[in-house]
């Protein structure tokens, strides 16, 4: 019998397809989702607080390295390295792509590039999280039902 | 009618969306069995990358350790603590990767060592290479690149 278009987990699954669809998520997410049968329930939801709370660092520290007079170009790269890190970690692959770009023009010293690609990284990140919020939001949702999770496991 | 409890070691019909991948992906995370206690230092700067790669590596039953700059990757070596394998990135907080898997080496350290990086280009898998890790691979680490080197290492 098909699943209901109201089934909390339908819907879940059907939001992440589309966030596939979109390029915001790849198969590096569903890697996570793989991943968490051996782990508690609310491994996924930790795991995207630490990827936000860390991504919102590392924004930072860029932003601050950005703004300096004399542009800190090594800051920006280490910086970068991590957020690629555990963008690709995540899944997140139009950030991903948004911060090789950037890394290609701090590599190159090139602070008015670096400024304009920085703004799609963290227009990719907001992107990113909200998607990831809503999907945190829908698994605790699915996970505090209890019952209904145990009919039909929850991704 | 509610649909039935898929059996927990298998992918349920809803789960296998788009051609199956993320069966697949489950399929290579029961795929094997060691035999044997394995140990892991994992040095990655970044607290997801860490966490995922301890997660992972834990998956197969492999003891896992994990610290997030290279100085203390090298301590940690230093003072005796024997791995199987060292996953190590190449840019590090306090002590870059480069340097420390270089110590590593230099202490006669011979586990396998990979070297799991964000990679900008060929120049850098060389370097990484010449610093003594055994294999490179790029970021993020993934059961495809792991099952066949802790297969190695048990000894299958």
């Amino acid at each position: 019998m098909a699943a209901s278009s109201t089934d909390p987990t339908q819907q879940l699954n059907d939001y992440i397809r589309t966030m596939h669809d979109q390029g915001i998520l790849d198969d590096n997410f569903d890697q996570l989702l793989a991943l968490r049968r051996e782990q508690n329930p609310r491994f996924i939801n930790e795991l995207i607080s630490m990827f936000t709370n860390d991504a919102e660092a590392y924004i930072a520290e860029i932003t601050n390295a950005l703004s300096l007079t004399e542009v800190d170009f090594s800051t920006i790269i280490s910086k970068l390295h991590q957020l690629k890190g555990s963008t690709s970690g995540i899944g997140g692959h139009r950030m991903y792509q948004a911060c090789c770009e950037l890394r290609v023009a701090a590599d190159d010293g090139d602070k008015d590039r670096c400024d304009e690609l920085f703004l799609r990284v963290k227009e990719e990140f907001n992107t990113l999280k909200q998607c990831l919020d809503s999907i945190s939001q829908m698994r605790s949702n699915i996970i505090s039902n209890g019952t209904r999770s145990r009919r039909r496991r929850p991704l | 009618m509610a649909p039935t409890l898929p059996s927990s070691d298998q992918a349920s019909d809803q789960d296998n969306w788009d051609n199956g991948r993320l069966a697949r992906k489950r399929q290579l995370l029961i795929e094997i069995v060691l035999r044997n206690r394995l140990t892991a230092l994992v040095v990655d700067g970044d607290t997801t990358c860490r966490v995922l790669e301890q997660l992972l590596l834990r998956s197969y039953g492999v003891q896992t350790q994990g610290v997030d700059n290279g100085r203390d990757a090298v301590a940690l070596i230093a003072s005796g603590v024997k791995f199987d394998l060292i996953i190590i990135d190449m840019i590090l907080p306090v002590l870059n990767g480069l340097e420390a898997t270089r110590q590593i080496r230099d202490m006669g350290v011979h586990c396998k060592m990979l070297g799991v990086t964000i990679c900008s280009g060929e120049s850098e898998r060389q370097v990484f290479l010449a610093a003594g890790v055994d294999v490179f691979i790029e970021k993020p680490l993934d059961p495809e690149h792991l099952v066949p080197i802790l297969r190695e290492l048990d000894g299958q």
